[in-house]
């Protein structure tokens, strides 16, 4: 089993995923993705953290390019004394300075990875904090990606006088032993990364596809493959399901135990579906949900289908009325199976899209 | 060696019913012990030791209930002997009394018994199987390998030290059996009170009591051990007792039996025990939860850290593909397995799997990837840390007894010393 090395690197999901890795603690000679940004003692400080410029930043800037009012970059980066800071936004390729929503969001970053970082992370004063902007970005993707972003500083700093963050790329990419992580000397120097590039970071192993542990298993707002798409919904599923038997499993008898689409989504995303933006994308995973507990439901054989309710202010309700009930619900929980269902399947809006638990 | 003349359980039921303070409970079984220690030394056992086994509630102290109350729920009553010790009438299935539930921290408990072992196996197993809340005190081989360094320094190098040693590579088997899906089904269809009887063939099982002095096991057990990984997997070890012969017989599930003529040196033992293992879990717990952290910051909004570390287990040697496709087959190919884990396997490859699953011991979610040469668990925050204890256990046991372990990039064996550095040695003599 190996899928398209080139299409995984580009994928924004697992490039997210790949950045929390880098940054986990792991046995010096046992790694298993190479903790590049854990050994340059660089933690994770936020992950999908909205961002505004200070007013008078966007005072200064209002007219004359255009910006963002608000960002969320996937990751933010830090130092261990929180002096130096990397926006990490992860993009599965290039685009140009013309590119109007990348580069509004890149040109707003830039500006968040100026002197304004302090005040935009609300940690010190102007001056204290140094910050980077840096993209994950697929094969063949940097160069033209560092010239976008020249591009853009130039841009900022002769229409608005305004200092950027400085810049650079990591490009993923597969050499023939493992996936490599490729960055500039400058992005080495800034962050003071262990390594010089390029840096393996996960090696193959024959026929094996190199997926690491995913902790954020999806994300609806970003473009994926198919085969992506269907991976991370599976995750997804895997996880809500089993977060559901768990709940079950340690429930006093008898109870009833409620569970809400957003507590599911919040639970399998590591707590980031609250801070997705409220739109179509989020809406959209909601009735993914839906729909995939309903299947749950058609599989619980009938007699006992009667303890499982939905009830739209309130969410799916499991009536455990005695420990007989709850050995036999979790008995076929367990032997649900989210691969077999079809997760190619596009969910369509129905008119009931906004009665939300 | 014989039980001759034994009482019966009703008999047992009647004394520890009669016993009514703690003092009362110090003095019998301190001299029952002594009763105990002459008939092993005449090697005519009358009555059943005293065995002692060490419980733990689930570490989310959000919803730790009192352990009276978990009781109360399977029909077993505690009766208040003082703030922390009770009488443990069995009331369900007419068992009678039990024994006595001491409460050490809202956390740990242990619970002390005259009963044979076969009754009082069955009934603590009986009760951490039922329940999601409690589990076994779990001392994995790297714990046991720190505990040993520990005897070898409190105790006299001519005391005799028992170290049992059991390793099972259960999940290394033929192609043809494999192949035996029937088998494979009916096994599915087990109930849990079935699951220890569930039968595999083992293909190579190495179980043996090491009996000597302590100066010659500390001059040589190490070099064994490089020799002949099974002798890693330490199921069982003896504190020699500092107030006479015999001593204290520590199991990986946390049974202790009382071989010695002393019930206070017994518990003293268990006390020191305890908080090696406390310490052990909160420096667990503190390293490996993975939880997203909110900060609020005054502009704007909340900031969400992943706080956590991986634990990652090396196998010593990569496993062969039978053992690893057996492995995983027999683990989340059966609602009942070993490892009371539950999932569904995402296939990355012929040696690689990843799992979203539960540890169903506790009802706690844990993600894992399993490969040929290593297992690692995400541990959620909430999920006890003694899940990564067991896991560590069963995977000497199973699995592989040279495996390391580590909680991010610290060795677990480090951590175990760590944790035992600081506890005081409190021997009541």
């Amino acid at each position: 089993m190996n899928p398209n090395i080139n299409e995984l690197c580009k994928d924004p999901l697992f490039q997210l995923n790949l950045a929390i890795w880098l940054a986990q603690p792991q046995p010096p000679s046992e790694f298993y993705v190479y903790p590049l940004f854990y050994e340059s003692q660089l933690n994770i400080y936020s992950i999908g953290p909205l961002l505004t410029l200070p007013p008078d930043i966007r005072l200064a800037v209002t007219e004359k390019i255009d910006f963002q009012d608000t960002v969320r970059p996937d990751l933010i980066l830090a130092t261990a004394e929180k002096k130096k800071f990397c926006i990490l936004e992860c993009k599965s390729s290039s685009f140009g300075p013309k590119s109007s929503k990348n580069a509004k969001q890149a040109k707003t970053l830039l500006l968040i990875a100026g002197p304004v970082i302090s005040e935009v992370l609300g940690i010190g004063k102007i001056g204290e904090n140094e910050g980077i902007l840096c993209y994950f970005i697929g094969p063949n993707g940097a160069e033209l990606m560092e010239e976008t972003l020249k591009t853009l500083e130039k841009e900022i700093k002769d229409k608005t006088s305004l200092e950027s963050g400085t810049y650079g790329c990591f490009e993923i990419k597969p050499s023939q032993t493992s996936i490599i992580l490729e960055y500039p000397e400058r992005v080495k120097i800034f962050l003071n990364l262990t390594k010089n590039s390029p840096v393996e970071v996960i090696k193959f192993e024959e026929d094996t596809d190199p997926h690491p542990l995913y902790f954020i298993p999806y994300d609806p707002n970003i473009d994926q493959t198919k085969e992506e798409k269907e991976l991370s919904k599976r995750i997804l599923f895997e996880r809500i399901l089993e977060y559901m038997i768990c709940k079950i499993g340690g429930a006093y008898i008898p109870s009833s135990i409620t569970f809400t689409t957003e507590e599911l989504l919040n639970y399998a995303t590591f707590g980031l579906y609250e801070i997705w933006e409220e739109n179509e994308t989020k809406r959209h995973v909601r009735r993914l949900v839906k729909d995939f507990l309903n299947q749950i439901r058609s599989v619980i054989s009938i007699p006992l289908r009667e303890s499982i309710t939905y009830e739209p202010q309130r969410g799916w309700i499991f009536n455990l009325k005695d420990r007989e009930t709850r050995e036999e619900i979790l008995k076929q929980l367990q032997r649900f199976k989210p691969e077999t269902l079809d997760l190619s399947k596009n969910i369509e809006p129905t008119l009931f899209d906004n009665m939300e638990d | 060696m014989d039980m001759e003349g034994g009482m019966s359980d009703i008999d047992i039921s009647k004394e520890i019913k009669s016993i009514t303070s703690r003092e009362k409970m110090i003095r019998y079984l301190d001299g029952y012990s002594a009763e105990r220690m002459e008939e092993l030394d005449e090697r005519k056992i009358k009555r059943p030791l005293v065995k002692s086994y060490m419980l733990e509630h689930i570490g989310d102290t959000g919803r730790q209930r009192k352990v009276t109350d978990i009781l109360a729920e399977f029909g077993i009553e505690s009766q208040k002997i003082d703030e922390n010790l009770y009488r443990i009438l069995d009331k369900k299935i007419d068992e009678g009394y039990m024994g006595f539930l001491e409460v050490l921290t809202p956390r740990y408990f242990v619970f002390y018994t005259l009963h044979p072992s076969d009754k009082a196996d069955r009934w603590i197993k009986n009760l951490v199987l039922n329940s999601p809340e409690l589990d076994h005190v779990w001392l994995s081989g790297l714990t046991f390998n720190v505990l040993w360094q520990i005897i070898a320094q409190i105790s006299k190098p001519h005391r005799y030290v028992s170290i049992l040693f059991v390793h099972e590579s259960i999940y290394q088997i033929d192609s043809e059996i494999y192949g035996d899906e029937n088998e494979e089904d009916k096994e599915i269809s087990l109930s849990l009170d079935e699951e220890d009887v569930i039968e595999v063939v083992e293909r190579r099982a190495s179980k043996f009591k090491l009996v000597d002095k302590i100066s010659v096991v500390q001059e040589k057990l190490s070099k064994l051990q490089e020799l002949y990984s099974p002798l890693y997997a330490i199921s069982q070890l003896r504190f020699p007792s500092p107030v006479g012969r015999g001593g204290h017989d520590f199991y990986d599930n946390g049974k202790v039996t009382n071989r010695s003529g002393n019930f206070r040196d017994h518990r003293s033992h268990i006390l020191y025990v305890q908080k090696i293992y406390d310490e052990l879990m909160k420096r667990t717990e503190e390293k490996a939860w993975y939880s997203m952290f909110k900060e609020t910051v005054t502009i704007p909004g909340q900031f969400q850290k992943l706080i956590g570390a991986p634990v990652i287990i090396k196998f010593g040697e990569p496993l062969s593909k039978e053992t690893f496709d057996y492995w995983i087959k027999s683990t989340f190919g059966r609602i009942n397995n070993r490892f009371r884990l539950w999932g569904n396997p995402i296939i990355l490859g012929p040696k690689k799997v990843h799992v979203y699953g539960v540890d169903k011991h506790l009802w706690k979610p844990i993600f894992i990837e399993l490969t040929d040469k290593h297992l690692i668990a995400i541990i959620p925050k909430g999920t006890c840390g003694n899940t990564i204890h067991r896991l560590i256990c069963n995977i000497q046991r199973y699995i592989d007894p040279s495996a390391k372990a580590y909680i991010g990039d610290v060795e677990y064996k480090s951590m175990v010393e760590q944790s035992s550095k600081g506890v005081k040695y409190e021997p009541e003599y």
